[in-house]
């Protein structure tokens, strides 16, 4: 029937959400994805003025996609079968575009 | 297209019941004061009686305001007129005092004179104010839970939508006459899906109208760090720079505001107003005026248009119209605010906010009776999310109910403990909530008919309290077609005879059995 497989709230946790990968899921999708969030729209905002786009128009534009990045990004990291491994490179690309918004 | 696997599921079902266990409460208050911010002007209007004054259309003239301003205003270097609306049909002014703290005032749009006002929040003070932030400035703590809450609704859509996949399949399918369970879950999905562009678009905007908050230094860097300047180009923000110290008259509000109004509405082909009349660097010779077009009635877009005109000569400063993508995003945020003149739109959005209300309730009901019956029931934890989920949404809305009371019976001459009589009524919120939240931990499953009665007789108590402290009954308003006064004691009637429905089908003697009967597995 219907809600055979409905199990919102099922007592114990699925495999890969244990104690510390529960913790390390939530630190990086939240505040990882803030910080890739963060260099995401300095990026874009700095980076669009160089193609020849108004700068408070690259503004505009990086706010309007900002939560089309952190969203996919937040889910992306509390379901990824490899939590660690793509953290860490979450976590790097966001040190990359923070760095290039930095450098331009 | 590729499978969705088990474990993504298992990993959606995980988010999805941990964040909204979490941060549901959050969520049904966010958009609880939401909804009701719709019609806070409305709102402010049944709190604050004296400014139940009709709205002709007048031209006010805002040159002859300044000479009768009192003298605190007069002299104060940062004066705003709101222009006055049919929902806000008294002038409002807002001024920075000698001391420096921002002071309001209502003006009365046939005379200019001040209207000696009930001291409350009321809507636009406390209810919208809630909505963002929930009156926890410390820090900004408050903006960044709802903050937080928001972007974890988007998380929850998302995710709702692989937990509840059947979700088409169930789309007309609601049971209210089978197990509990079944029910709320049939309710759920229901109201989820009826509104669920609605509910993507109330976060999503909501988040993006704060970008410059929530976002501090990616909005700032491509400025070199100057919030300032992003949002001048954003916004066409000005800064009339420090005062230069000469005193100078000012040159005429009227003219000046006429030439910014003209000067949109070539641009625009139809009739641009201005919504504001800020006067920066008042009494100085360095004085400047800002215009700003900030809710049109026809338009959802919000203050495409801003104008700053040199205080002395009337010259044209600053002419800033929101450039394409700009005005996209202007559109996104307006479209939150919905200011626009659009009356069943305004309903919708309410009804809107209502269904969301169901859809979170009912979430964090279903996560307390797929426990109902089991070992759990009696764990702290389902204790506390069941006294959190009670006191979140009975106990809320009670406070709410409690909140009008308060303010037709306080009398105006209350000193309270702290500070004003406005802040007695918000503390008579904040006190009726905390003690739904410690009667729902005391009475489980017994406080919710209980507080459904609460609610009820408040809001009986707020239509009756109403008609006796002001005279406006509810008879009178009809007759009078005095719509915010009537639409509030209606909607306060409606409240009160769903909660009295709800405390009879909710009274624990009826259906104990059904409430407690145990779930096999399905």
């Amino acid at each position: 029937m219907a809600g055979n497989r409905q199990t919102a709230g099922s007592q114990r946790a699925p495999a890969g959400f244990g104690g510390a990968l529960a913790v390390w899921r939530l630190l990086v999708g939240f505040v990882g994805g803030y910080a890739l969030v963060s260099g995401f729209v300095a990026l874009t905002g700095s980076a669009l003025p160089l193609l020849g786009m108004e700068r408070g128009e690259a503004l505009s534009l990086a706010s309007l996609f900002a939560l089309f990045v952190y969203v996919p990004t937040c889910l992306f990291i509390l379901s990824t079968r490899r939590p660690w491994r793509n953290g860490t490179i979450m976590l790097m690309l966001a040190a990359a575009m923070i760095a290039a918004a930095v450098v331009i | 297209m590729p499978r969705i696997s088990e474990d993504f599921r298992q990993a959606m079902n995980w988010t999805h019941t941990w964040l909204g266990v979490v941060l549901g409460i959050v969520l049904f208050a966010v958009f609880w004061m939401g909804t009701l911010t719709v019609f806070a002007p409305e709102i402010d209007r049944w709190m604050i009686p004296e400014t139940r004054i009709a709205y002709d259309g007048r031209e006010i003239s805002y040159d002859r305001l300044l000479t009768q301003l009192p003298p605190d205003a007069a002299t104060s270097d940062y004066v705003n007129f709101v222009v006055p609306t049919e929902r806000h049909p008294a002038i409002g002014i807002f001024y920075r005092d000698s001391e420096g703290a921002f002071q309001n005032l209502l003006l009365d749009p046939r005379t200019g004179a001040p209207i000696s006002v009930t001291d409350s929040h009321a809507g636009s003070g406390f209810i919208y104010p809630f909505h963002l932030s929930l009156t926890i400035e410390w820090q900004d703590l408050g903006y960044w839970i709802v903050g937080l809450a928001a972007l974890a609704m988007l998380l929850l859509l998302v995710s709702g939508i692989f937990v509840h996949r059947k979700i088409i399949a169930e789309f007309f399918v609601f049971r209210p006459q089978r197990k509990p369970r079944r029910a709320t879950l049939d309710l759920h999905n229901l109201s989820s899906l009826v509104g669920l562009p609605f509910y993507a678009l109330m976060p999503f905007s909501g988040l993006l109208i704060f970008a410059s908050l929530y976002l501090p230094w990616g909005m700032a860097e491509p400025f070199g760090g100057d919030m300032d300047k992003a949002e001048a180009a954003i916004s066409g923000a000005y800064d009339p720079g420090p005062r230069t110290g000469r005193p100078a008259p000012i040159a005429s509000l009227d003219a000046m505001k006429r030439k910014a109004e003209a000067m949109w509405s070539e641009v625009e082909g139809a009739p641009v107003k201005t919504n504001l009349v800020r006067i920066l660097n008042n009494g100085d010779d360095s004085a400047a005026v800002y215009f700003r077009n900030t809710f049109p009635k026809d338009r959802v877009v919000l203050s495409k248009y801003v104008a700053v005109l040199d205080g002395q000569t009337g010259k044209v400063i600053q002419n800033f119209a929101k450039p394409p993508i700009g005005e996209a995003a202007a559109w996104v945020e307006g479209a939150h605010f919905v200011q626009f003149g659009h009356w069943p739109l305004r309903w919708l959005y309410f009804l809107g906010g209502l269904g969301g209300c169901v859809m979170i309730a009912t979430g964090n009901l279903f996560w307390l009776r797929s426990r109902e019956g089991k070992l759990a029931h009696a764990s702290l934890g389902y204790r506390t999310v069941e006294a959190l989920t009670i006191g979140g949404v009975t106990g809320i809305i009670a406070a709410t109910g409690a909140f009008f009371v308060a303010n037709r019976l306080i009398p105006t001459d209350a000193f309270p403990v702290t500070g004003e009589r406005a802040d007695a009524e918000v503390q008579v919120f904040w006190l009726v909530w905390l003690i739904a939240f410690v009667h729902a931990a005391i009475l489980r499953e017994r406080a919710w008919a209980q507080q459904a009665w609460a609610i009820a007789a408040l809001a009986v108590a707020a239509v009756a309290s109403n008609a006796l402290s002001t005279g406006d009954h509810i008879g009178m308003t009809l007759a009078g077609a005095e719509w915010a006064v009537a639409g509030m004691d209606l909607l306060l009637l409606i409240t009160a005879g769903i909660a009295a429905w709800a405390g009879i089908r909710l009274a624990p003697s009826q259906t104990p059995a059904r409430l407690f009967e145990p779930m096999p597995a399905e």
